[in-house]
């Protein structure tokens, strides 16, 4: 049974330039309509996994988006109500709700600690005011310091930063300083996403019409090294590809996916994963709103996986982890896949620590070449 | 009867509607009811219709009460639509007195229409031009005729103006054969003689022989003679297409229609052989046989070497039915075990290469097409080379085969096929204006440098209105060499090639660079190197990569990323593991995609 769950919140202030989430600008009918409808998601989810009244006990939650804190501080609270009412929390269980700067003030934390939220993911990006800008984010440098203070100030020390690099003009020198302004507010985690751009977004469109320049791969490998050489120098590990941590303080929401374990997920375009299946919610917030208003689940699409995907998918999503997987994770004693990554291993790309396999430093840059190989050596 | 039988076949540039109007003809004479019409019956293979041409023979007998009140017994043989097939159309127009010459109201005359009528004309037939496709309003049937006077020696003061989308002139399309094609001539009582023009295997019947009876008469139970081969074969059956299959007791002096004797191989069945009485053999055979000689070669693999196995069974089974390809297994150090595979031209190369992809579900690797050369040594012994693996440098003389290709093009892109033929090492033979704004161009041109993207590039250079056709004129002395690619210093026999040698080094700096960007980047660098007898002439290199990360994976969207990796997958399936490198397939036709300056 899941211990972990997600809740999509789809709104957002405005929609920054390369994000291909699901997210929609804030309305306050709309989300009102959308929160009724979360709300009976959870429930009918709760009924269906034939839990009847019993609560359900969760590890993790993550409130992600969108930008869950763009509803405010009323509709926060309605929402952590229903959290309550269909779910019970360990008691070291992880809470994280992602937060915009902008969007943060005194009353919504007070909800959000309320409602048992321990940990703060912040969408910092860049401190660099023309970067966030070129981005279309909506807050300046300035308010990142300010929303972690007001974090501390309710009490909050569970602070994560999202930051990007490979921004189109960026410079080694501003990502370092970026970099600096970031760990100087003294977060307990960083994420440092390397810039994509992907399809059917505006960043996408503007790269394609060469009115920006993605930075050459060398730039984005420099200053994927500088990120790691400066976060570790603070004391943080590399325990994921784009994610680094103070011990102790590692996503245990996304380290769950990462080791396959299995969750619910709630809203719109939401993933959910147990018994070997997977499946997805819409992902329009008005064709989700309006199954559940039909009293019926909004799946959109479901897939239950081969032995083989399920194989697969222990490297894929194992491997991006700084503690890798275990050499018995092919089944028994390893040999196996000892053999199927020599050749990875004598390249530097792949190594051996305490009974597990996991990518060296050069191996995450390139891991999804490493893994491709490793699995077509395990006729995967 | 005979006085009552006409034979004809439509010939027709591409495109002209030549299938359209043998619809209509089905329609017309009820040989088809209008709910069993699919458009472009005779067109029956899938490939057919995708490419909008004909490659097989077909034959319809269409039975049609002329005004003069008698009934006819019309038989429609409806011609293969490519230069590739000449030999084929050449044989199918040998079964009749009669062509219908199509021509587009709106296109005129295009260089196949030309070669049709002369191949018509060869073959002595009446000739009927229809111009098709009246009801558009940029047709110009005047200037159509103007143009077939100023290009065919034919009568063309008389022609059908018709259009068979909007079923124009179908009925004087059929007066006209009955009135002008000569009925067929022919002794009931004399030896058999029936030319083959066309054969298939069907598996439940055997080989499907398709004649034109000019002597004697054929019926089950007879035993006959295919008289190039020397084998002789019992009738079980003969009849004809309505175009529904028809049994019949026998097929007389001029009739045409098929024949199903027993026969395995469709390769005893060779198309222009004659088939006689075992009793009664006829004294001759009728004029015209040739064997059909492939003209093309390439190498096909199997992009897994486990699929070597399906590759020979599906060559097999296709052969079964195209007598023209061959195959031979060939072994390459990059590629591993394949074959060598004969075709008639490229057309036909890209038909068998796309079938064995899409009916037996093989991934291919095929090699550059080549022409055959011949190497003569010093006492005159020829030696044929159809792979560069065949070649020796220390060959002398050597000679590479000619085409005669007649161009059509509006006068306003003469400048650029000028250019074209000048860097694809063409003379020029002649030069006519056709009407005010059009030229008829004749040149002598190494064959090699046709296949390799001749005709797109003609197409792409004058927007499309250009056409082309040409033949096999003979060996001429050639100055060559082979170009051999290295990837990492080792030599990728596959990526060999035969070239003029004062183009070498200018080929060589162009398959280096394409090879650059269509090789992948791997995680170490790769050298892409072009050698003439191991002197390095070009060199690239492919930048070792670097970075190849996703940098986002959250939220929970696995399927996604999953789904990633098997498209990435799908797409390493396609390619040739050669050494360490992986080679995709588009690297083997590289030299397809080369500039001309």
């Amino acid at each position: 049974m899941a211990c972990s769950v997600y809740i999509h919140i789809p709104f957002c202030l405005k929609k920054c330039v390369y994000c291909d989430f699901v997210s929609v600008p804030f309305d306050g009918v709309l989300s009102d309509r959308y929160l009724a409808a979360l709300g009976r998601e959870l429930s009918l989810s709760l009924s269906l996994s034939a839990r009847g009244k019993s609560k359900m006990r969760l590890k993790t939650l993550f409130v992600g988006g969108g930008t869950p804190t763009a509803l405010s501080a009323w509709q926060l609270k309605g929402l952590f109500d229903s959290i309550g009412r269909g779910f019970d929390f360990y008691p070291d269980a992880e809470v994280t709700v992602e937060a915009n700067p902008a969007t943060l003030d005194e009353e919504k934390l007070g909800v959000l600690l309320q409602g048992g939220v321990n940990r703060i993911s912040i969408g910092a990006q860049s401190f660099d005011a023309e970067e966030l800008k070129l981005l279309g984010r909506a807050h300046r440098p300035g308010e990142i310091s300010d929303a972690v203070e007001l974090c501390r100030a309710a009490g909050l020390e569970n602070i994560g930063l999202d930051l990007i690099y490979g921004i189109p003009g960026q410079k080694m020198q501003t990502w370092l300083q970026t970099l600096k302004s970031a760990l100087e507010l003294g977060p307990r985690h960083i994420s440092a996403y390397e810039l994509t751009v992907e399809e059917k977004t505006g960043l996408w469109d503007l790269v394609r019409g060469g009115a920006l320049e993605m930075p050459s791969e060398d730039d984005v490998l420099s200053m994927s090294g500088a990120a790691q050489e400066a976060l570790e120098a603070a004391g943080f590990v590399r325990y994921e590809v784009s994610n680094y941590a103070i011990a102790g303080f590692e996503c245990r929401h996304n380290l769950n996916y990462w080791r396959r374990g299995e969750y619910l997920g709630l809203g719109v375009a939401a993933h959910s994963f147990s018994d070997g299946r997977r499946w997805s919610n819409t992902c329009s917030v008005l064709e989700y709103i309006a199954a559940i208003e039909a009293g019926e689940l909004p799946v959109a699409g479901a897939e239950t996986l081969t032995k083989d995907e399920q194989r697969r998918e222990v490297f894929l999503l194992g491997l991006r982890t700084g503690e890798g997987v275990p050499l018995a994770a092919d089944g028994a004693g390893g040999a196996a896949l000892e053999r199927a990554a020599a050749e990875l291993i004598a390249e530097g790309l792949l190594e051996v620590r305490r009974g597990r396999l996991s990518a060296t430093r050069r191996g995450f840059h390139l891991l999804d070449s490493v893994i491709f190989r490793l699995l077509a050596g395990l006729s995967l | 009867m005979p006085g009552n039988i006409r034979n004809f076949s439509i010939v027709a540039h591409i495109d002209h509607g030549k299938s359209t109007i043998a619809d209509r003809l089905l329609e017309f004479t009820g040989a088809l009811s209008v709910r069993e019409m699919t458009a472009q019956v005779l067109d029956s293979m899938d490939l057919e219709r995708e490419r909008g041409i004909t490659i097989k023979a077909h034959a319809v007998r269409l039975t049609y009460k002329a005004k003069d009140g008698q009934r006819y017994m019309l038989n429609l043989i409806d011609t293969p639509g490519h230069v590739d097939f000449s030999y084929e159309v050449s044989r199918s127009l040998a079964s009749c007195e009669g062509a219908l010459l199509v021509i587009d109201a709106t296109q005129g005359v295009e260089a196949q229409t030309i070669a049709n009528a002369y191949l018509a004309i060869e073959n002595d037939l009446e000739i009927i031009p229809v111009i098709n496709k009246i009801d558009l309003p940029q047709a110009d049937p005047e200037r159509v005729i103007a143009q077939i006077e100023e290009t065919i020696p034919i009568d063309a003061s008389n022609p059908i103006i018709a259009s068979a989308k909007a079923g124009i002139g179908i009925e004087e399309i059929l007066e006209a054969v009955v009135s002008r094609v000569p009925p067929p001539k022919g002794d009931d009582a004399a030896p058999l003689k029936a030319l083959i023009f066309d054969s298939w295997f069907d598996s439940y019947r055997g080989v499907v022989t398709l004649v034109r009876v000019f002597d004697g008469t054929v019926k089950a139970g007879m035993k006959i003679r295919l008289m190039s081969v020397g084998r002789d074969y019992e009738v079980s059956e003969v009849g004809v297409f309505t175009p529904k299959i028809l049994p019949t007791d026998s097929l007389g002096a001029g009739e045409v229609g098929y024949i199903i004797a027993g026969i395995k191989n469709v390769a005893d069945t060779r198309i222009g052989d004659t088939i006689t009485g075992a009793d009664n053999p006829a004294a001759a055979k009728l004029p015209g046989y040739r064997e059909a000689r492939p003209m093309v070669y390439c190498g096909l693999y199997p992009t897994e070497h486990h699929q070597y196995e399906a590759l020979k069974a599906s060559l097999e089974k296709l052969k079964l039915n195209d007598a023209s390809f061959t195959y031979e297994p060939e072994s390459s150090q990059a590629l591993g075990f394949g074959f060598r595979c004969g075709f008639l031209g490229l057309l036909h190369m890209e038909i068998i290469r796309e079938r064995l992809e899409r009916e037996f579900g093989l991934a291919l690797i095929s090699t550059t097409p080549t022409v055959i050369y011949k190497a003569i040594d010093p006492e005159g012994a020829e030696r044929l080379i159809d792979s560069p693996s065949k070649w020796d440098n220390s060959d002398k003389h050597v000679q590479e085969p000619y085409v005669k290709a007649v161009i059509f093009v509006p006068e306003t892109y003469l400048g650029a096929v000028f250019e074209l033929c000048r860097a694809r090492r063409g003379v020029q033979k002649e030069f006519t204006y056709i009407g005010k704004d059009r030229v008829m161009l004749a040149y002598e041109l190494p064959m090699n440098e046709i296949l390799w993207d001749f005709f797109d590039r003609l197409k792409s250079m004058t927007k499309g209105y250009a056409s082309l056709d040409y033949e096999f004129i003979g060996y001429r002395d050639a100055d060559l060499a082979r170009v051999d690619i290295l990837l990492n210093g080792e030599p990728v026999d596959a990526l060999s090639l035969i070239v003029p040698r004062e183009k070498s080094y200018f080929l060589a700096r162009q398959i280096v660079e394409k090879l650059r960007s269509v090789i992948p980047r791997h995680l170490f660098e790769v050298a892409i190197q072009a050698a003439i007898g191991g002197r390095i002439i070009a060199r690239e290199s492919v930048r070792a990569l670097r970075k190849d990360v996703t940098a986002k994976c959250y939220g929970g969207d696995i399927t996604r990323k999953r789904k990633l990796l098997e498209k990435q997958r799908e797409g390493k399936r396609k390619m040739k593991q050669v050494g360490r490198v992986e080679v995709p397939q588009e690297a083997f036709l590289a030299v397809l995609q080369l500039e001309d300056k």
